[in-house]
């Protein structure tokens, strides 16, 4: 995929997102398994603002990062699968489902785990305060075994970029790390967002994601 | 019929029969009982811990409130040792997380359990004084104290 000029396709914030991704699923596992709770609730805050900031951008952000651009329906999706879809320049049909499933599922699973209480009623989440004990228990069932799911969707999405490497000989990784993609053909460069843009966005859900973290008591 | 599978079909068919170290085996679905209840007792234990800590996280806590539920588990945790008998700990047909180590370090155990009502007497005693800042200080010490039991006695996850 070596042909024409190289376009700019990710910009910095949402390969930042991304990579923080890597490193915060890492990070929360290990301090779970380790024991250090407050530092998983630390970085489960940590969390929630990435992912709140990825809806931001998903509506006001560069091109390439907005869901409307890249969520298509089940016939764009078949047509990707037959070959019959023109360039993306962006998230492909399929991948898009990807994206929606992994992020769906990480705000699914951060949620339980504002809700989640450990059996003794020692540690809890921000917002366990305002559930009972047992809606609190039954939110670390769930907070557990989500975990194992987004592992499974994890490989998968793995999986699938080694398939692309491999079979369809295009890196998906390069562009995501530096941000540029060279296209065999002439490309709509896409369109990115203001620097402004990024301040207000980690702003808000710098904020947001603060307001829940003190569980609404300020 | 031996005696191993009399004694087994006597304590199939009544009373737990957990004596002294030793004893014949009793049949998992009754030690699975004994295990089932003490698991409620314990999470009886967390409710009274989270009513504590939802109470102080208010604005204006309801030290009452805080009193009743650290009398909850001075109670309970005075009961502790009583829920562990011999014989009742991990076995084959048994889901426990009480490890062994309870029973081959008693004393360690009693112990533990007498430190956590000590923690909530004095965090009922302390609300009762209507002393805010004395009854977070002292409820402070009752997740430690459940922790100080779980990390030696309580099967890791």
């Amino acid at each position: 995929m070596a042909g024409g000029k190289p376009v700019k396709l990710w910009d910095l914030p949402l390969r930042l997102v991304h990579w923080s991704f890597v490193v915060l699923l890492a990070a929360l596992w290990w301090s779970w398994k380790s024991g250090r709770i407050q530092l998983h609730e630390q970085l489960g805050y940590v969390t929630l603002g990435v992912l709140l900031f990825r809806l931001y951008w998903g509506v006001f952000g560069s091109s390439t990062a907005r869901f409307a651009q890249f969520v298509k329906g089940p016939r764009a999706i078949a047509a990707y699968l037959r070959g019959a879809a023109r360039t993306n320049v962006g998230h492909n049909p399929l991948g898009a489902l990807s994206v929606l499933l992994l992020l769906g599922l990480m705000i699914v699973e951060v949620g339980f785990g504002l809700f989640t209480q450990d059996v003794d009623g020692i540690e809890a989440g921000p917002l366990a305060q305002y559930v009972s004990y047992e809606t609190a228990d039954w939110a670390r069932g769930w907070h557990e075994m989500l975990f194992n799911v987004i592992l499974a969707v994890v490989a998968v999405h793995v999986l699938a970029i080694l398939f692309y490497l491999a079979v369809k000989r295009d890196n998906l990784v390069g562009p995501m790390i530096t941000g540029r993609k060279a296209f065999d053909e002439d490309v709509d460069p896409p369109r990115m967002a203001s620097l402004a843009n990024v301040l207000l966005g980690a702003a808000l859900s710098a904020a947001i994601a603060w307001s829940i973290s003190t569980g609404f008591r300020f | 019929m031996g005696k191993v599978a009399i004694l087994v079909a006597i304590s199939a068919a009544g009373a737990l029969p957990f004596g002294q170290p030793g004893a014949a085996a009793p049949n998992p679905a009754a030690v699975q009982n004994v295990v089932d209840a003490r698991v409620a007792r314990y999470k009886q234990l967390g409710k009274a811990n989270k009513a504590i800590r939802d109470e102080l996280s208010q604005s204006r806590p309801n030290l009452a409130n805080v009193q009743a539920n650290a009398r909850v588990i001075e109670a309970l945790a005075r009961q502790i040792p009583s829920w562990f008998p011999h014989g009742s700990g991990q076995q084959p047909g048994v889901k426990s997380e009480a490890l062994p180590v309870i029973w081959q370090q008693v004393p360690t155990f009693r112990k533990r359990a007498a430190g956590l009502a000590g923690a909530a007497h004095q965090t009922a005693a302390a609300a009762a004084s209507g002393n805010l800042d004395a009854t977070r200080t002292a409820a402070s010490t009752i997740g430690p104290a459940c922790k100080a039991c779980h990390d030696t006695f309580r099967e890791k996850k």
